[in-house]
């Protein structure tokens, strides 16, 4: 039963400093290799799919290196990293569970564990069932017989609570809706099978047809339920709002101005702040992280230099980005800035905010306008707000910030995905299903198609622990007319 | 008491029954070497088609392919006696491709009972069996098989007998306000055998079938009707036909058409009118019916929004004018059939033959038997069939051969053969059984195996004879053929994924006549294979000479496989990935002794289910229902606990084990 590989969160959920993902079994070392990479001394390069350097640790050492997701490795030795890591290496028989066993120790952080792990599930490594390293440790002999009655009791206890706490995890929507699928898949799943068992039955492409629409319209669901994740995220975690713009724009200001109170320095010498500053608030009921990053510049000392790297580092976690423009400042030195950070800002909300409106008269302020709404895109300029954080600009942020809560997170209420396992698995039927769509266009026959189809219901099913087997087979019986 | 009795005869095995699973179970124990015996109700009704005159269909062709590949006989005589083949489901993908016979009802059963005549080491013999007896033996334990009694009081001693009872046990007959005891097909029913199980300890469960009228083809107006012809060339349901049968039509007999009709709104309005006369509606019938064999009336009454059913008209022999007519079983009064097959095009006129009836018959809890088919209960009984609460020919020729070989295996000391699901329908079907049990009727379907792509009809040989020629029901020269054929279909395979095709001209010419897209660096053959549009009798274009007469050799099946193998390799691979974790849990096996009651931590439904159905293995407890995962994990750690649990091959994971 052991052979194969699983991995869980190991440290108790919640920002802690440090974050622990264990990964149990045959393959934890290979694949924990397979996504590890070590920057080459004094060097901007990495040892990426070459150095083998998890498996050629030693036993109960450590190395440091980065987390990769190879899917985005195009070859050019720049992947995606997910995470600067420490990872230790345990082998086999000498290790908590008997096996082979490595430990991501990451910046913690529950959004960075979860990519970690997304990493690890996309390669074969399964989510550990609650107990599971424990259950391991037991029957590979790691846990003294004495204590084997207690185990027991505890494994059966963990399954137990764990069920429980599943299903209280799954909110009653999230359970609703996902009965609902395995029905609608369960019932696609019939007419496939009744097509393929019952050639004489003569609704044959009527059910094909009927099959492959209702097969898609899951699909799209499937895949709106998945996104609820991001909102699953947001309630836990917060969302990351990051304050960018050239020194000396109100960065600092701002992020005061939001808290309502003096957290960060802020002084009228630019590049006063250094690093990133972090503050957590409310707006709309939900979490926010605010950062003001360091005034991006060409900077020239060494201190400003580790902040600049660390800003670009805060702008690519962030969810939202507010870039403030200095309206007494030089228009096209910040418009410069906006454009040379395009790959940071990718795929963020980003909000334009125009500072210091109070210094300019109506008619300079009409002109600045004008020039600055001809340089950018119209959908910037929706998201664009002339303020004065002096004058309590801040609150027109603190509103922007709110209306995208309200699309993204706040509304509803309905379905919301928040455990990893759940997310892998819908991830799993989402996959099944676009692979079942595949195969139907390229004309692949039925039973391939039926296969993919059995695939996402397995998952489903998986979710709520039906027997999806069972439940098509009555459906076939019940719903179709059949036989002698 | 058995001493007492007057002996008749002296066997090995004993066959109860000589329907489908009977003729295997017999024929198998027969040609294994041990002493056979087989009875029949009477020899007039030895391997009977009392439903549908045909073999072969979805999951079914898969199953008589299987029971070819392990050496038994059901795919030969279809062979035979063949009147029409189809392939079905060609368009719906390779896994479930199923072959179909029309089969000659009366000459399929010349056919099996001379089979059983010429068998040596095996005798035929007209008799109900009234009675199983048994030896408590002296060290106690459960009751072994001493011998078997007829009606008339002849008194026959084996070590194993092998229950086929098909629908006579305790049968029934019902057709609308009429019914009386009866086999089927108006034979005489096996009314006293039932005790004797339930003497043993096995519970009874009532079952119900039904079947429709025959009518006379002479007087059917086939002018309104679709006709159905059979495939040319036709096909064997045997990999290895050794000379074809000149009486079925691989061997050049002519293929006989079928018919499709349909019911009519006048046929649903007799019916409508007429429930209060059905005694599935007025609750004359306890037994449990198949769902998914419903009657005519329970369709018009369940699919109240169809207006019309199918009706197929089926031959029932080259010398008769019988005709079978599927989709019309139904237990309504004879004068309402009448009405209702009159009002159905073609058959205005048609004279009915015999009428629709419904059987009700006995049958055990199959969660009573071990996975060998052998009894829990009684040392040394198997049962096959229907009574095991299967239904079709198939299934029961399936279960008949497993029960024959492992009475015989059981009886020279050897290991049972076991088929697990990712090996074969027999697999899933006894495993669905004996694990699960049944409440109705059970037939095979390809939804019901997990692993379909795997257990396709054409791959059966490579699945199983290996195994038949373990147990010795595959002769050398046989093998030795099936050997070479396979190393033929891995020759061609090889040669097709190591050859190498240039982006050039001819390839690419070839694709766009094809509709294919071109090429811009080289592939491999097989990698076109894979594409959905391009067929590997296509391919041979482009093929270089060498490999292009390694295909050529093949023989259409093998072709076939090499096509499929390929083609999907991509699938296969995924499911055998699958099967590799099923097969580890079916690997940790369950000891014989476990107490259930000492595990502690499980539920009690979980507690009382797995001591009655025993299971082998993990794999198979997690499959029974209401045993949770959180209940195989408490049994886990106990058998760990106890150093109870083996689990072979899975020493690569380097725990020390207390």
């Amino acid at each position: 039963m052991n052979s194969d590989t699983i991995g869980a969160i190991s440290t108790p959920p919640g920002n802690g400093g440090i974050g622990i993902i264990r990964v149990s079994g045959p393959a934890a070392i290979e694949t924990v290799d397979a996504i590890f990479a070590s920057r080459r001394q004094n060097s901007e390069t990495y040892n990426i799919r070459t150095a083998h350097e998890v498996v050629r640790m030693s036993a109960f050492t450590m190395k440091h290196g980065y987390i990769f997701d190879p899917d985005t490795d195009n070859g050019a030795g720049t992947p995606e990293f997910a995470d600067e890591c420490l990872v230790s290496v345990m082998r086999a028989p000498r290790s908590y569970t008997g096996e082979d066993v490595v430990e991501v120790n990451t910046h913690g952080g529950t959004a960075v564990m979860r990519r970690v792990l997304g990493i690890l599930f996309k390669r074969g490594v399964r989510p550990a069932e609650p107990g599971e390293f424990t259950k391991r440790a037991f029957l590979n002999g790691r846990i003294d017989l004495t204590r084997a009655e207690a185990v027991a009791e505890l494994i059966r206890a963990r399954t137990e609570e764990s069920r429980k706490a599943a299903m209280e995890q799954m909110t009653g929507a999230l359970a609703a809706l996902i009965d609902r699928h395995i029905e609608r898949i369960g019932e696609t799943l019939a007419r496939l099978e009744v097509a393929i068992d019952y050639p004489e039955y003569d609704e044959d492409e009527q059910i094909i047809k009927e099959a492959l629409d209702s097969l898609e319209s899951t699909g799209r669901e499937l895949r709106e339920l998945a996104a609820t994740y991001e909102r699953g995220r947001l309630v836990r975690e917060g969302l990351r709002v990051a304050i960018s713009g050239r020194p000396n724009a109100g960065k600092s200001s701002l992020l005061n101005g939001l808290l309502g109170f003096g957290r960060a320095i802020v002084t009228d010498i630019p590049g006063t702040t250094r690093d990133t500053l972090e503050e957590s608030m409310e707006i709309a009921g939900f979490p926010v992280i605010l950062t003001d990053t360091a005034g991006l510049r060409d900077a020239s000392d060494v201190v400003e230099q580790l902040g600049l790297e660390r800003a670009r580092a805060e702008l690519e976690r962030a969810d939202v980005i507010i870039f403030m423009f200095d309206a007494g400042g030089n228009i096209d030195e910040d418009l410069r800035l906006l454009r040379s950070l395009t790959g940071e800002t990718a795929g963020k909300h980003l909000i334009l905010a125009v500072n210091k409106c109070d210094l300019l008269s109506a008619d300079a302020l009409a002109a600045y306008k004008t020039r600055f709404e001809a340089e950018i895109s119209p959908e910037n300029a929706a998201e664009t707000v002339y303020i004065s954080v002096k004058q309590g600009g801040a609150a027109e942020i603190s509103d922007r910030i709110a209306a995208y809560l309200e699309r993204h997170g706040a509304g509803s209420g309905g379905a919301i995905l928040t455990g990893e396992r759940h997310k892998a698995l819908v991830d799993r039927a989402i996959a099944a299903i676009d692979r079942a769509t595949v195969s139907a266009g390229e004309g692949r026959p039925l039973d391939f198609i039926a296969y993919d189809v059995w695939e996402c219901a397995n998952a489903l099913g998986e979710i709520t622990g039906r027997n999806v087997t069972d439940e098509v087979v009555d459906t076939i019986f019940s719903k179709f007319c059949l036989g002698k | 008491m058995a001493q007492e009795r007057h002996c008749f005869g002296e066997y090995d095995i004993a066959v109860i029954g000589a329907g489908h699973a009977g003729c295997e179970a017999a024929l198998a124990a027969a040609k294994l070497g041990l002493r056979t015996v087989v009875f029949a109700v009477t020899l007039d009704g030895i391997a009977n088609m009392a439903c549908n005159p045909s073999i072969g269909g979805t999951a079914k062709g898969q199953l008589v392919r299987e029971i070819d590949a392990l050496g038994g006989t059901m795919g030969k005589a279809a062979d035979a006696t063949a009147i029409q083949v189809r392939f079905l489901n060609r368009a719906k993908g390779p896994a479930v491709y199923s072959p179909r016979a029309q089969i000659d009802r009366r000459q399929y059963q010349i056919y099996m009972k001379h089979e059983l005549e010429r068998t040596p080491n095996l005798d035929l013999k007209q008799g109900e069996i009234v009675e199983i007896l048994t030896e408590t033996p002296e060290n106690g334990g459960r009751p072994r098989v001493s011998g078997v009694v007829t009606h008339l009081g002849a008194y026959y001693k084996c070590r194993c007998a092998v229950a086929c009872t098909g629908t006579y046990l305790k049968g029934r007959v019902i057709v609308g306000e009429n019914s009386y005891s009866s086999g089927p097909d108006g034979q005489f029913p096996a009314n006293k055998l039932s005790a004797s199980l339930k003497a043993a300890g096995h519970t009874i469960i009532r079952l119900k079938t039904g079947t429709p009228p025959r009518v006379n083809g002479l007087t059917v107006d086939y002018s309104a009707l679709e006709i159905q012809n059979g495939d040319e060339p036709p096909f064997t349901f045997q990999f290895d036909p050794e000379d074809a049968d000149p009486r079925g039509v691989a061997g050049g007999g002519s293929q006989i058409p079928c018919y499709l009709t349909h019911t009519t709104n006048e046929t649903h309005n007799i019916i409508k009118a007429n429930l209060h006369r059905s005694p599935l509606f007025n609750g004359s019938i306890e037994g449990v019916g198949p769902r998914y064999c419903p009657s005519i009336e329970d369709k018009i009454m369940r699919f109240a929004d169809k207006d019309r059913h199918q009706i197929f008209l089926e031959p029932l022999g080259r010398e008769t004018e019988e005709v079978y007519l599927q989709g019309l079983s139904s237990s309504l009064p004879e004068d309402v059939q009448l009405d209702f097959v009159h009002s159905i095009p073609g058959l205005e006129n048609v004279s009915v033959m015999r009428p629709a009836y419904a059987i009700e018959y006995d049958a055990i809890d199959a969660t009573e038997l071990e996975l060998s088919l052998e009894s829990k209960l009684v040392d040394g009984l198997f049962c096959a069939g229907q009574i095991n609460g299967s239904s079709g020919y198939e299934e029961a020729a399936g279960q008949g051969l497993i029960a024959g070989i492992n009475a015989a295996q059981k009886l020279k000391g050897r290991e049972p053969l076991i088929l697990d699901r990712s090996e074969a329908y027999i697999g899933v079907l006894i495993d669905d059984l004996v694990t699960r049990g049944t409440k109705e009727p059970y037939r095979m379907m390809t939804s019901r195996a997990e692993y379909r792509l795997l257990l396709r009809q054409d791959n059966a040989d490579a699945r199983l004879t290996e195994k038949g020629y373990a147990v010795g029901l595959i002769s050398e020269a046989r093998y030795r053929r099936f050997t070479e054929r396979q190393q033929r279909i891995t020759a061609a395979a090889d040669a097709l994924e190591a050859t190498h095709l240039s982006p050039g001209e001819i390839v690419n010419t070839f694709l766009d006549r094809q509709g294919s897209s071109r090429v811009h660096s080289g592939v491999s053959a097989a990698d076109l294979l894979r594409r959905p549009e391009l067929t590997l009798a296509a391919l041979q274009e482009v093929l270089p000479a060498d490999v292009k007469a390694t295909i050529e050799a093949l023989a259409p099946v093998e072709a076939e496989q090499v096509e499929i193998l390929i083609k999907y390799s991509g699938y296969i691979q995924r499911e055998l990935v699958q099967v590799e974790q099923f097969r580890r849990l079916e690997k940790q096996r369950i000891p014989d002794n476990v107490n259930y009651a000492d595990v502690p931590s499980i539920s009690n439904e979980a507690r009382e289910k797995l001591a009655k159905i025993r299971p082998a293995s993990i794999g198979q407890a997690m499959r029974i229902t209401g045993v949770s995962p959180a209940d195989i994990a408490a049994l886990m750690v106990y058998l760990h606990r106890f150093g109870r649990g083996t689990d072979p091959g899975n020493g690569a994971e380097g725990g020390e084990r207390g």
